[in-house]
């Protein structure tokens, strides 16, 4: 090979290398979905944000976001505390979420929601790993994280298990796990949307903002319940990697049962876990208590817009409350006029504009 | 490891810059590690039968090697002292010692793939035979693994030991390098079926980096991915859907599903040509053209001649020459000539070693009755077709029919397209009785309305994806026809300007990785969003 011929040829290839990068982040994770769209977003502006501004992290599943409005804690208490939770997020996966987030961000708490304790919101699927894995960034975090959900999978359904006729585990595309374009590139059939060109980012530090935030449903109330159910050795073997990454790395963790409908079946799973943490030594607010639900003011009337989620009136009450808690008890350092703080003041003005016209528009 | 897959591209890559740069003297060596090591990522408890046939042949071809010296040497010896019969009856004397080694190495070799992929075929037929006779006894059936690639290297095998029994050339003398020339890894899956004295020497010999050979090769293999990822796994989904349950179909839709089948198996069989024939050429060797553009052949003869050419031609070398030059036949000759007369009584010892080849080309597919019915078919209609020529051509004179004009040879193609994949039903049914009930309903219940009601849409594919098979198929139609015509596309593609190439490649690579058929693919309900 002469050197011109060398010289054309990793040209060539860095040309073609150029074109397959674009390929792969065109047919990437659908974000035609809102909710799809929303941890796209999330993930993004994670990803651009300065390193080093975040106080606390919260994760779980859709409740946090729904409930998180951090653009208002930030301009009553100056904290920065970031919701990065994903739908039905696997709460097995929360350590490899905490290593992700703790590469560019310092974070002294991670407020982690238990609702996915329950074994069927443990069950994994396709769709609850890719909404983690598929919107982070390719490290070697990532892999480890798809390697995981991979391990519990196989933990989770024996071999013999069967889902629509087929083996779950035979039916489980590996490959496709780590190399996401495996399965998406068949998306030319379905359409590509403006989302899959322009990288989608979220302008209000994690808000969640489709339209049915201001949406209001008449829910039923809580029955509060004491019933506790024992956790199986899945479930708190979870719970206990999670405390021990705490311990380990030296992160406060905070545990809560966000405040929501919960139904009767549910209860015993949510209270096994907060007793199972509580017996361990960790730290732990249960916020479906009578108690709770008149401190924070919520009113299953209006503050909901469907039985697990909250809508934006909802995630004001609660906002103000948790945030105030969080200010009482960590006493974060009021970061408000500093310059480097200057896009969470934008944040905010975003937001109120968002919430006013979003319910004005009702 | 598969051929179409990101493994085998990453194998490849990795091989091709180890073996350029191996000394010029170890070169071989690298291939013939690459060839074990590809085998072994397919199976490591197989490779004993590789290892076995190629031990087997080596020695019988050892033992051939000294007969045919020793006889050359002694005939030069005493080229004066001896006289024309004596000459003649030596070499009578050491030919038959020479069929001795053959036949034990042919018994041998073929033997094995005989017990391991027909005994079971063999047995449970034997069983019902047995059976339907009142006899008792029960041939048991076994469970055997099939080695990879071994109806392939076995007929390989065979060959050298034929042409060294006919004195072509030498033996190889060196263990290894034949043991690379039975296990060449690109040709070990699929074929083509190598003969020694064109793979051999080009394997052994060191070959340096050739920018333009090398480019041509990755063009190859373009192509290939293209032909299987775009058509073959993509029409696979409607054949199979049709196959695998045929009573709800009818008419065109099963005409369609065996139609499809040969194009699947075309796109498939020479996608996997061209990656083997690519991967080679990067390396500087040529392997033989397994593929003519058998669809544009006018009758099926041809279409023989131009579908898997190397298992043809072998079919031809060791089956139907021997067959109709032996003694044995001649003699039916002149049997049958008294029966029929000259015209059918000298041709008949001709068909019936036509029959036999396509019997054995039939077999070869695979160990079932439907593939002797496929066999049948194909027999069947070449002879008939030779045997009915001059009252064809009769007919067309009567007729008035041109037969140099463009309108008459595409008849000719439709006409065979549509027998050949009338025999696809054979090859892909699930059993004869099926694939004679599918041909019967394709015909006697003609449904015209699938075209214009949406019939085909529900065979497991969307009109996107007959979008796409339909332009791929186009793509074949054009290049087809720019090859039948001598251009020589690759080299035309060569001689355009450096950016239009790039682009031209670019876009194969996009083409192929959007639009093929892998993965488990992705649909939109999977991921509307579930509730908590």
């Amino acid at each position: 090979m002469t050197k011109k011929q060398g010289l054309r040829l990793i040209s060539f290839l860095l040309v073609l290398g150029i074109v397959l990068y674009g390929l792969v982040r065109v047919f990437g994770m659908p974000t035609n979905k809102d909710t799809a769209l929303g941890v796209m977003k999330r993930y993004n502006d994670f990803y651009d944000e300065p390193e080093n501004t975040w106080d606390c992290v919260m994760l779980g599943t859709s409740c946090v976001d729904r409930q998180w409005a951090a653009p208002l804690a930030w301009n009553d208490y100056g904290m920065t505390v970031y919701a990065m939770n994903t739908d039905v997020q696997p709460l097995y996966l929360t350590t490899c979420l905490l290593d992700e987030v703790r590469k560019t961000q310092d974070v002294k708490l991670a407020v982690v929601d238990v609702r996915g304790i329950r074994m069927d919101s443990l069950r994994p699927t396709e769709v609850r790993v890719r909404r983690v894995t598929d919107s982070m960034r390719f490290s070697v975090n990532k892999f480890k994280t798809i390697h995981k959900a991979i391990e519990f999978y196989k933990k989770y359904y024996s071999r013999d298990d069967v889902k629509d006729g087929q083996k779950v585990l035979d039916k489980l595309d590996e490959t496709s796990m780590y190399f996401s374009f495996l399965k998406y590139h068949s998306r030319w059939k379905e359409g590509l949307y403006k989302s899959d060109f322009i990288r989608p980012v979220n302008d209000m530090k994690g808000v969640y903002d489709p339209a049915d935030a201001f949406h209001s449903e008449n829910v039923k109330p809580t029955n509060v319940i004491s019933d506790t159910a024992e956790l199986n050795d899945l479930q708190k073997s979870v719970l206990d990697e999670i405390i021990e990454y705490g311990e380990t790395t030296g992160l406060e963790i905070l545990f809560t049962s966000a405040p929501s409908r919960v139904f009767d079946k549910e209860q015993p799973e949510f209270n096994g876990a907060v007793k199972y943490l509580q017996e361990k030594g960790a730290k732990v607010i249960n916020f479906n208590t009578e108690e709770k639900y008149k401190e924070i003011g919520l009113d299953f009337s209006t503050d909901l817009y469907n039985a697990h989620h909250m809508n934006t009136k909802g995630a004001v009450k609660f906002t103000n409350y948790f945030a105030k808690y969080l200010h009482e008890t960590y006493q974060f350092e009021d970061k408000r006029g500093k310059e480097e703080y200057k896009e969470w003041d934008e944040a905010y003005k975003r937001y109120v504009e968002f919430f006013e016209q979003g319910w004005k528009e009702k | 490891m598969d051929f179409i897959s990101a493994t085998f591209v990453v194998f490849v890559m990795i091989l091709s810059a180890v073996y350029f740069i191996t000394p010029k003297k170890a070169k071989w060596v690298t291939l013939l590690l690459g060839s074990y090591i590809f085998y072994m990522a397919s199976s490591v408890k197989l490779l004993f039968f590789l290892l076995f046939t190629t031990a087997v042949t080596f020695i019988c071809g050892l033992i051939l090697g000294n007969i045919n010296e020793k006889q050359k040497a002694y005939l030069k010896e005493r080229k004066n002292e001896l006289t024309r019969e004596q000459k003649k009856e030596l070499k009578n004397r050491t030919s038959k010692k020479k069929r001795w080694v053959v036949a034990a190495a042919v018994l041998i070799n073929l033997g094995l793939l005989i017990f391991l992929k027909y005994f079971n075929f063999i047995g449970g037929n034997l069983n019902s035979l047995l059976t339907g006779m009142g006899i008792k006894g029960h041939i048991p059936q076994l469970n055997l693994l099939l080695p990879l690639g071994i109806s392939f290297y076995t007929l390989q095998s065979i060959a050298y030991i034929v042409d060294l029994y006919r004195g072509k050339y030498q033996a190889d003398r060196n263990f290894f390098k034949f043991s690379l020339f039975m296990s060449f890894f690109p040709q070990i899956v699929q074929g083509p079926i190598a003969r020694y004295d064109h793979l051999a020497h080009q394997l052994y010999e060191p070959h340096k980096f050739d920018y333009q050979r090398v480019t041509q090769g990755v063009q190859l293999i373009l192509w290939g991915f293209m032909k299987k990822l775009l058509l073959a796994d993509r029409l696979a989904v409607a054949v199979n859907f049709v196959f695998d349950n045929p009573d709800p179909h009818e008419g065109f839709v099963l005409f369609f599903a065996a139609a499809g089948y040969g194009l699947q198996v075309y796109a498939d069989f020479s996608g996997g040509m061209d990656v083997a024939r690519g991967v080679a050429q990067i390396l500087g060797i040529d392997l033989a053209l397994n593929f003519e553009r058998p669809y544009f052949a006018g009758s099926i003869e041809e279409f023989w001649r131009r579908w898997h050419i190397t298992l043809g031609g072998w079919m031809r070398d060791y089956v139907f020459y021997p067959l109709s030059l032996s003694k044995a036949f001649a003699n039916l000759g002149k049997r049958t000539r008294k029966i029929f007369g000259n015209y059918i009584g000298k041709k008949l010892p001709t068909f019936l070693s036509m029959f036999i080849v396509f019997l054995l080309v039939g077999v070869w597919h695979g160990s079932s009755w439907k593939y002797v019915a496929y066999g049948i078919w194909n027999g069947t209609i070449i002879v008939s077709s030779i045997l009915l020529e001059p009252y064809y051509e009769k007919f067309l004179k009567k007729c008035k029919v041109n037969t140099e004009c463009f309108s008459w040879k595409f008849f000719q193609m439709m006409r065979t397209f549509v027998l050949c994949s009338f025999g696809r039903f054979f090859s892909r049914g699930i059993s004869c009785m099926t694939a004679l009930n599918m041909m019967k309903r394709t015909v006697v219940n003609p449904n015209p309305w699938v075209f214009f009601d949406g019939s085909f849409l529900n065979l497991g594919l969307d009109y996107k994806d007959f979008y796409v098979i339909f332009i791929f198929i186009l793509v074949l139609l054009v290049v087809g026809i720019l090859q039948e015509k001598g251009i020589r596309v690759r080299e035309k593609i060569a001689e355009q300007n450096l950016y239009f190439r790039w682009m031209l490649y670019i876009a194969a690579v996009v083409i192929v990785l959007i639009y093929g058929n892998y993965g488990s693919g992705y649909s939109a309900s999977e991921f509307v969003y579930q509730q908590f």
